[in-house]
């Protein structure tokens, strides 16, 4: 078993190619990888768009800009959402032969693989129109804003993650259980206890 | 008196200077608020990725007479589930067939990943603008559309030709078996 483990040196050891091409004025770019994907976390994120309520503002330029919407005729008031993706997952270039070790004597298979990695899959490319109501004389919210409006929340979006270890700890957590239970299962019919730690 | 109009000259002239500067440096108006972000659910999977895809698209749409012109990056992926890989053993030997891939395709979480260019209409006067689900719609058809490009481009059967490498690799190395991996649609199916 030890020399079959260690004969798969090239276990996972696969080529990863990038290649550009340039179409137009588009990039692209396809990249060959060996990742196994453990788990996704779905986060949602919201924004509301209302006019300026001058009695909270903080500032001038606030006062000033709730007035001038408060002389406007009619509401403009609108929610919007959509959802972005977070998953976690090993790369299985990084595993080698050193990282299996097998006890003939205990019957155990320790198995070390690499740290769990998370990454944006990416996020919905359609917008949830949750509430939109625009009258009066009140202009509508039209495509380019709309995109401002994603930007903006997808910047916010990005610091939380970021600040909040939270996600990614959560993410990572349910990622390593998936994965012990794969390779146990996988590798333990032999009558072998396996024992998979991360680095 | 020359002097003393000078004087007030000079103060309102500093007062102004000092309202803009002010002005200026007081934080910008938003009428945006943004929520904070919540966790909508976490779902553990098993999946082989063999392929990833960074692309820039052009988005452009119209609805009656009103057109709309945009750039989206797009992030793609081609992996295989691997709960779902039918595997039989006979002897020495495990034999798999992989399954049918799952594409996704999402837009970029980099800053600038959608940028509307233009929107216009044909008609004189006519209004220019999209709502949110005449927008929806133009982005599902572009959507679709690159998709099928993905088929048509190769990706997806230089996706599947890698998994059947990486998973006979692994699985070999892994079992100390005989691996061998049948892929039914190397082509892949849309």
């Amino acid at each position: 078993m030890a020399l079959v483990l260690s004969a798969s040196v090239g276990l996972i050891s696969c080529k990863t190619e990038v290649k550009q091409e340039n179409e137009r004025d588009y990039l692209s770019e396809v990249k060959s990888v060996n990742k196994l994907i453990l788990a996704q976390m779905t986060i949602s994120k919201m924004a509301t768009v209302d006019d300026i309520d001058f009695s909270k503002a903080s500032n001038l330029k606030d006062i000033a800009a709730g007035l001038i919407d408060a002389l406007k005729v009619g509401d403009r008031k609108a929610a919007y959402s959509y959802d972005t993706y977070l998953r976690a997952y090993i790369d299985l270039n990084g595993v080698t032969a050193d990282d299996i070790r097998v006890d003939e004597s205990s019957k155990t298979i320790a198995l070390t693989l690499p740290a769990v990695q998370t990454e944006f899959a990416g996020r919905d490319l359609r917008i949830r129109e949750d509430h939109y109501r625009v009258t009066g004389l009140r202009s509508r919210i039209d495509a380019k804003e709309r995109a401002e409006i994603k930007e903006h929340m997808n910047e916010v979006l990005r610091r939380e993650v970021e600040e909040k270890p939270d996600f990614r700890l959560r993410l990572e957590n349910e990622a390593r259980s998936r994965c012990a239970s794969y390779f146990q299962s996988l590798l333990g019919d032999g009558g072998y206890t396996v024992k998979v730690n991360f680095r | 008196m020359k002097a003393i109009r000078f004087i007030i000259f000079l103060i309102v002239l500093v007062a102004a200077v000092g309202l803009v500067m002010w002005w200026h440096k007081s934080p910008e108006v938003s009428r945006v608020s943004v929520k904070s972000a919540k966790i909508a659910d976490v779902r553990p999977m098993l999946r082989l990725c063999s392929v990833e895809i960074y692309d820039e698209v052009p988005v452009k749409g119209s609805i009656g007479s009103r057109h709309i012109f945009a750039r989206a990056a797009l992030n793609g992926s081609i992996s295989f589930d691997m709960e779902n890989i039918a595997m039989t053993e006979s002897g020495d030997t495990l034999r798999l067939t992989l399954p049918r891939e799952i594409v996704e395709i999402y837009e970029s979480t980099a800053p600038g990943s959608y940028q509307v260019i233009d929107t216009w209409n044909d008609k004189f006067l006519g209004s220019s603008k999209f709502s949110a689900a005449e927008e929806n719609a133009v982005k599902s058809k572009v959507l679709e559309s690159y998709r099928r490009s993905l088929y048509r481009r190769g990706y997806i059967a230089r996706a599947r030709k890698e998994a059947v490498e990486n998973l006979t690799s692994m699985l070999s190395g892994l079992t100390g078996k005989t691996v061998i991996v049948s892929d039914p649609i190397p082509r892949g199916s849309m």
